[in-house]
């Protein structure tokens, strides 16, 4: 084989199922901080719970809705990440 | 013969073990006398492991029953951490502790288990890694010993325990071939004063010199238990004279 | 634009001012974050299930949610509660430091144990085995075999997480504190001189990580010198 082909048949079939939880656990990180955009005063879910605050006068309670919509995409994303190392572990499992 | 020569160490009587539906052990039925050795032999899969796993309760048996010097195996930690004072046992991959010196690795269950001081702890080290002959790598770590010299570290380990049995689980198959005999020699020595021991090993030489009886394994039976003269040179059963013409043809 | 060195050399030792609180928040949490971490890793690997899944979902919770998000439930959440302001621990509470430790140190807390847990496992089954066969108890084998072990194989991944601490420390200004990055946007406020001010602010948190990755490089060759294999001497 080709170094091409090599890298296209053999290293990325291989490299992306090792390389995909470090990368589903830096995708975890990269939606909580996108929490820290509402420090320089973005329209995003931590801003507009800041308004509802001063409307409501609860921030226990908005804060720990926010919480729960970021917990809810952490979620969706590990399953996802999940489902998708299974399929690429069809290949090492042994025989039963 | 007199009384305590004569004495049982070991009795497993119906003993079956599985492993989820797998059936490791069926109906074993064995008695070692104290001061005998016996070597175990057979196939990968035949369950010589596993026998001797259950002997000290590495593994839990699923029926029948084992007594050690008369006490029975069950559930009660206390029986069993009893009963495992009183038997060694030597792996396969030697299982040194390898943040521990070699000496710390001799005297650390003397001191916790067998409650014994520093000082006793230690002389009774350096008392038997002058007798695997390696008296010299006392304060090194594991990793920076050969091989060889790992498994004599471990077999000195068990042996400090002062037990009254020794179980061997493969203790040359992770060996480099040089370094097989060094090991053998210590296990030879070892027989020699006495000592009651079940190796599970392939170097049918060792039986040879050393079992007072070779037992035979395939597929979770004894198939057939004879003095190694008898063994070698008369086998009963066909799968017996099979594996032996495999492991006797090189 | 103009990028003013001038300021950078006056503004510098202002921001040290705050390296005092960085490290207070940083060492406090982190002692308590991984004294938090050892009871949930003690829970974990308990093999009983009542303590199993709470620990499980406490760390499921604080690491699916965002560190600034925990922050503010303490410091703006709480307060809004009777029984809190109330409460023996108001006195910590009242204070935006009590606050950020008690945040952050939860938050490490559950990072943490899952590195711990991760040591745990990777010791090898047959080294307990080897403590089983010579009559050690659970306790022994934990205390002088696991332990050991899996505190050297942890330490890599502990020490980014003590890195990532040392990060979330900055959002403690978002809550008041004139920690190092609370100073700076201070300075920010008054000089209309962010570049200036953030990018020595950024040099600053990258020494100081330099340094944490020395020290745990230092404390790995000392835990880990049982693995170097010497040149065998005859």
């Amino acid at each position: 084989m080709s170094d091409f082909q090599t890298f296209i048949y053999v290293r990325i079939p291989e490299m992306w199922r090792l390389a995909l939880p470090p990368f589903g656990n830096h995708m975890l990180s990269l939606i909580k901080d996108t929490a820290l955009i509402s420090i320089i005063g973005l329209n995003e879910t931590m801003f507009v719970a800041k308004q509802a605050i001063t409307v409501t006068g609860e921030p226990f309670t908005m804060y720990i809705v926010v919480g729960a919509i970021y917990l809810g995409f952490s979620t969706i994303v590990t399953l996802f990440v999940m489902g998708v190392e299974k399929f690429g572990e069809r290949t090492t499992v042994g025989a039963k | 013969m007199n009384d305590s020569t004569n004495k049982t160490l070991i009795t497993m009587e119906g003993v079956t073990k599985f492993f989820g539906p797998f059936q490791a052990l069926k109906n074993i039925n064995l008695k070692v006398r104290k001061g005998e050795k016996i070597v175990v032999c057979g196939p990968s899969g035949s369950g010589k492991s596993t026998l001797i796993r259950c002997i000290n309760r590495l593994e839990k048996h699923n029926e029948g029953q084992i007594l050690i010097d008369g006490k029975e195996l069950t559930d009660q930690v206390k029986d069993i951490n009893a009963v495992r004072r009183e038997v060694g046992m030597v792996f396969q991959s030697f299982n040194l502790f390898p943040h521990m010196t070699i000496l710390k690795n001799l005297m650390l269950a003397q001191q916790l288990v067998r409650k014994i001081s520093k000082t006793e702890a230690k002389d009774t080290a350096i008392k038997y890694l002058e007798r695997v002959k390696i008296p010299e790598q006392a304060e090194k770590y594991p990793i920076q010993l050969s091989g060889g010299q790992q498994q004599r570290v471990a077999i000195a380990r068990a042996l400090c325990m002062k037990p009254k049995i020794m179980l061997f689980d493969e203790p040359t198959s992770a060996l480099d071939p040089e370094m097989i005999n060094e090991v053998l020699e210590v296990m030879v020595d070892l027989a020699k004063e006495g000592m009651t021991m079940i190796c599970v090993t392939h170097e049918m030489g060792f039986a040879r010199s050393v079992a007072d009886r070779v037992i035979f394994m395939d597929m979770g039976e004894i198939i057939e238990e004879a003095p190694p003269k008898e063994f070698f040179n008369n086998p009963q059963n066909t799968r017996t004279r099979n594996f032996l013409s495999q492991i006797l043809s090189h | 634009m103009s990028f003013d060195l001038h300021l950078i050399v006056e503004s510098l030792p202002v921001m040290m001012m705050g390296l005092g609180i960085t490290i207070k928040l940083l060492i406090i949490s982190g002692v308590l974050g991984l004294v938090l971490a050892i009871f949930l890793l003690l829970m974990r690997i308990s093999g009983k299930w009542y303590l199993n899944f709470p620990a499980q979902m406490y760390i499921y919770v604080f690491r699916g949610t965002p560190i600034l998000v925990q922050i503010f439930i303490v410091y703006y959440g709480l307060p809004q509660f009777e029984v809190v302001r109330d409460s023996v621990f108001w006195p910590i509470l009242r204070e935006p430091t009590g606050c950020a430790i008690l945040a952050l140190s939860l938050n490490t807390g559950a990072y943490v144990s899952e590195i711990l847990r991760g040591g745990v496992l990777g010791v090898s089954k047959g080294l307990l085995e080897a403590g089983s066969a010579l009559g050690m108890s659970a306790y022994h084998k934990f205390v002088y075999i696991t332990a050991p072990i899996a505190t050297r194989l942890a330490l890599p991944a502990y020490s980014n997480d003590v890195i990532s601490l040392l990060k979330s420390t900055a959002l403690a200004s978002t809550i008041t504190i004139a920690d190092m990055t609370g100073i700076a946007r201070t300075i920010v406020a008054d000089t209309y001189a962010p570049y200036e001010i953030f990018i020595s602010l950024a040099i600053v948190y990258l020494i100081f990580t330099f340094g944490i990755q020395k020290l745990f490089g230092l404390i790995e060759r000392y835990l880990g010198r049982y693995t170097i294999r010497e040149q065998p001497h005859e």
